[in-house]
């Protein structure tokens, strides 16, 4: 075997979902023994490759070889055969079974009888041993566990499964940095013993720290590999974007006028403690604060999702009663929800019926007929202004990318008329070009007398966006700083409350 | 090229496979039976199934909100006592008073939709056991109502009797169509019409879909998924109707004729998700068709009551086998 010899070599995949093409020719060569990284902006595909890679989702076109043997992937299972494991972003772990029974629950049933218990488990802290995690116990219920360990166990099942391919969608997302390092050091052992491992992340750091060669994709299309040595994270980015990414947070020119939504000594529980603040027209506040801070229940509260214990709110100097979102929304408040997929769009339903949702009213004629020219149009002009991607407004929001879905969401949002926006991480889960897009839409609310709250973890888009920032700790107001305050310093340590 | 006409194809067989059952019943019917295409046949067949339209439709509604009504056959019951209770407690004559009577016995279904929907949205109690508990009320109600004796229409004595007894007996005298079918074609089109062409229809298939985005976007969820019971009960209520004039009396023990799982069956078959969201109105009633072309059938062939029920089970997992493995090719 040569050094050219691919553990996994993908050639021209193509795959299209309901018109829109996710894979237009992909090719993706993985060595043994190598961190290969897996990048570009959300929609490009990355995730989509992999699941037609470990058997999840079928190739339209294009080939596969595993060592050198051509195959056609059909299910799961056959994947799992040629040695392929696929770790989701979402952990798919029994939580109430015991690690070692995770570890093993697709050979439970099929190599025993009677189950060992004792061989089993003294199986599981082999693997467990091996990977050096020996204080994770192989008879722990995985629901005891933090997400890193989880993770550990997920590849554990995978090692078990004798996998050479080990592929891992965006692992690091939900882990602290002591975790993350745990994770590399295990990473870097399964490169010693040959495996192929494919490493889908957004985080330009952690690729050039851990991988050795990157694939860049744009949707949907193959860009260029490269080895991480001879690039620099600039250039890396600029390639996943196709543009120089200067002038990423776009410029607004917006007159802010009067004070036009307040809240005053909102409360519920622990996690929402006497929050005060002003916005005016054409402003945006930002809200940031650590994970549990109380964030979204603030705004959850103030828009009527969540019941608030005391407060109040006015709007344009005038005190509003607010307990439902359809009161809020009828006040002229609207919520863009922190999750997406539950919360902020109709995923089942297609594009039409998910932005006209809220404002169904507008195009009603007699007997509640809906009128579908004129609701047509309404799409149509709301699909370009947002710049949304889609081949058909009938296709279901499924077939959407992150970023495309978000902008449905707002497009929701934004025809339901309100004049004061809750926005709840709005550019989360979303690529760098949507980002940007989206941070176009709310300048453009902006310059239109809009009052924008945004909630957002990142600090670099909260000073990026934000022409004040409310920052919370542990359910109370920790303090507000103005542009000129707004540093990364100062968020976290306000959010950190350490002065 | 003839890849995508081969998927299309399939695709066609999966959307339509109610349908498809449905001819190829047709098909086989008239193959073991010559008597089966006879028109008296049919119009029997047509005459039978106008109540079950009524729940069906009454069924698939709740399912698309997500939810369940079990209790359609005890408020079939209901409905079917109240008409004969009113028309001979009030000793109802005029055809007016007839309209009253068919006016309460909806009011009594709506009731119980009512206490259904807000149970489930309000109370947001699991819809399988609310309506449980509901159906055995209804059930109860029914028995003391009437002592648990039948309640004879003699039609000698009212003008209502006479005109309810004659309506279902009743035929267009063009092309022999009972007057009942027409009644429940015009409910089809009048719920094809709510469920494609308005906002209502429109936001009942959303609440379904993902209840938690669309109370986010300011829409009264409640609201949608209570009416949904609330007409779901009147539609029972009124199929009660059809069952009592068809017998020309009315019977408590029609509150334990499992009119509720042939509905739900009849909607599944129609391949609606159980989960809630998208169902189509024609595509019930042709799961209604379905399990009514089974019956006649073995009834025709002088089969058994026992084994018939034997059949029409492995009939309604065969439909459903099939929807799912058109949903996996997906």
């Amino acid at each position: 075997m040569g050094e050219q010899q691919y553990q996994v070599e993908m050639r021209n995949i193509k795959k299209s979902f309901g018109g829109v093409k996710a894979l237009d020719g992909v090719s993706l060569q993985v060595k043994k023994g190598e961190i290969h990284a897996l990048m570009g902006e959300n929609g490009a595909g990355k995730s989509t490759i992999m699941k037609i890679l470990a058997g999840s989702l079928q190739k339209d076109d294009g080939e596969i070889f595993i060592d050198g043997k051509a195959v056609d992937i059909k299910s799961p299972g056959e994947g799992m055969r040629q040695g392929i494991s696929i770790i989701y972003q979402e952990l798919m772990l029994v939580p109430d079974l015991t690690v070692a029974e995770n570890i093993f629950i697709d050979s439970l049933n099929k190599e025993y009888k009677v189950i060992d218990w004792k061989k089993l488990k003294v199986r599981a802290q082999e693997y467990l041993d091996e990977i050096g995690f020996s204080h994770i116990k192989a008879s722990d219920e995985v629901s005891g566990l933090t997400v890193a360990y989880q993770q550990v166990v997920e590849i554990c099942k995978a090692l078990s499964r004798n996998a050479s391919v080990l592929i891992l969608d965006e692992p690091t997302s939900v882990l602290s940095s002591k975790e993350v390092a745990y994770l590399f050091k295990l990473l870097r052992n399964l490169r010693q013993q040959g495996v192929a491992v494919i490493y889908i992340s957004h985080r330009l750091d952690e690729v050039m720290d851990l991988c050795d060669r990157v694939t860049i994709m744009r949707d949907g299309r193959y860009i260029a590999t490269v080895d991480t040595g001879s690039i620099t994270q600039k250039e890396l980015a600029d390639m996943m974007v196709g543009r120089a990414l200067q002038d990423y947070y776009p410029e607004r020119n917006v007159e802010i006028g009067e004070v036009n939504f307040e809240v005053k000594n909102i409360c519920r529980g622990r996690m929402v403690r006497d929050i005060s603040f002003q916005v005016r027209k054409g402003e945006v506040l930002g809200i940031n604060g650590l994970v549990g801070a109380g964030r979204t229940e603030v705004v959850r509260a103030i828009f009527g999702a969540d019941k608030k214990e005391r407060g109040q709110i006015f709007l344009d100097g005038r005190e509003v009663t607010i307990r439902s979102p359809k009161d809020a929304i009828r006040n002229g408040i609207g919520l863009l929800p922190e999750d997406r997929k539950t919360q902020g769009v109709l995923l089942d339903l297609s594009i039409r019926d998910n932005i006209t949702l809220g404002c169904l009213k507008l195009f009603v004629s007699i007997l509640g007929k809906i009128n579908r020219k004129k609701e047509t149009d309404f799409i149509h002009d709301m699909v370009r202004r947002m710049a949304i991607k889609a081949g058909n407004i009938e296709n279901n929001v499924s077939s959407l990318s992150g970023g495309n879905q978000q902008k449905v969401a707002i497009a929701k949002l934004l025809a339901s008329n309100c004049k004061v926006l809750l926005l709840d991480e709005p550019t989360r889960g979303v690529d760098v070009g949507a980002k940007r897009e989206i941070y176009k839409i709310i300048n453009d609310f902006a310059a239109q007398g809009y009052s924008i709250v945004m909630i957002s973890s990142e600090m670099p888009e909260i000073i990026g966006m934000c022409d004040r920032v409310l920052v919370m700790r542990d359910g109370r107001a920790a303090g507000e700083l103005d542009k000129k305050e707004c540093s990364e310093s100062n968020l976290i340590s306000y959010s950190m409350g350490v002065q | 090229m003839e890849k995508i006409k081969k998927t299309d194809l399939k695709a066609f067989f999966v959307s339509n496979n109610a349908v498809i059952i449905f001819i190829l019943l047709v098909v086989i019917a008239s193959c073991m039976s010559p008597n089966f295409l006879s028109s008296r046949n049919v119009m029997n067949i047509l005459r039978q199934q106008v109540p079950y339209v009524l729940i069906g439709i009454g069924a698939m509604l709740t399912i698309m909100t997500g939810g369940i009504d079990l209790s359609i056959g005890a408020t079939l019951g209901v409905g079917s006592v109240v008409i004969a209770l009113v028309i001979t407690k009030f000793g109802i004559m005029s055809v007016g008073g007839l309209f009253f009577a068919v006016f309460l016995t909806a009011l009594t279904g709506a009731v119980i939709g009512l206490l259904n929907g807000v149970l489930v949205a309000y109370f947001k109690m699991a819809a399988f056991i609310a309506t449980l508990a509901v159906m055995t009320i209804g059930q109860g109600i029914a028995y003391m109502s009437t002592n648990g004796q039948p309640i004879r229409l003699v039609s000698d004595e009212s003008r209502a009797v006479d005109v309810l007894v004659e309506f279902t007996k009743s035929k267009d005298p063009i092309l022999g169509i009972p007057t009942v079918v027409y009644v429940a074609v015009a409910v089809i089109l009048i719920f094809c019409f709510v469920i494609k062409k308005t906002a209502y229809g429109r936001l009942l298939i959303a609440c379904g879909s993902n209840e938690a985005a669309v109370r986010l976007s300011g829409i009264h969820v409640n609201f949608y998924k209570t009416s949904a019971y609330v007409i779901c009960g009147t539609l029972s209520a009124l199929a009660g109707i059809f069952v009592t004039s068809r017998a020309s009396s009315a019977t408590p023990a029609t509150v334990n004729g499992g009119y509720e799982l042939d509905a739900i069956a009849a909607v599944v078959i129609g391949g609606a998700n159980l989960e809630g969201g998208k169902a189509s109105v024609v595509n019930t009633v042709i799961g209604i068709l379905i399990m009514a072309v089974i019956g006649n059938i073995m009834n025709l062939m002088s089969i058994a009551a026992y084994p018939q029920k034997v059949v029409k089970g492995m009939i309604i997992i065969a439909a459903v086998l099939l929807k799912g493995l058109g949903n996996k090719k997906e």
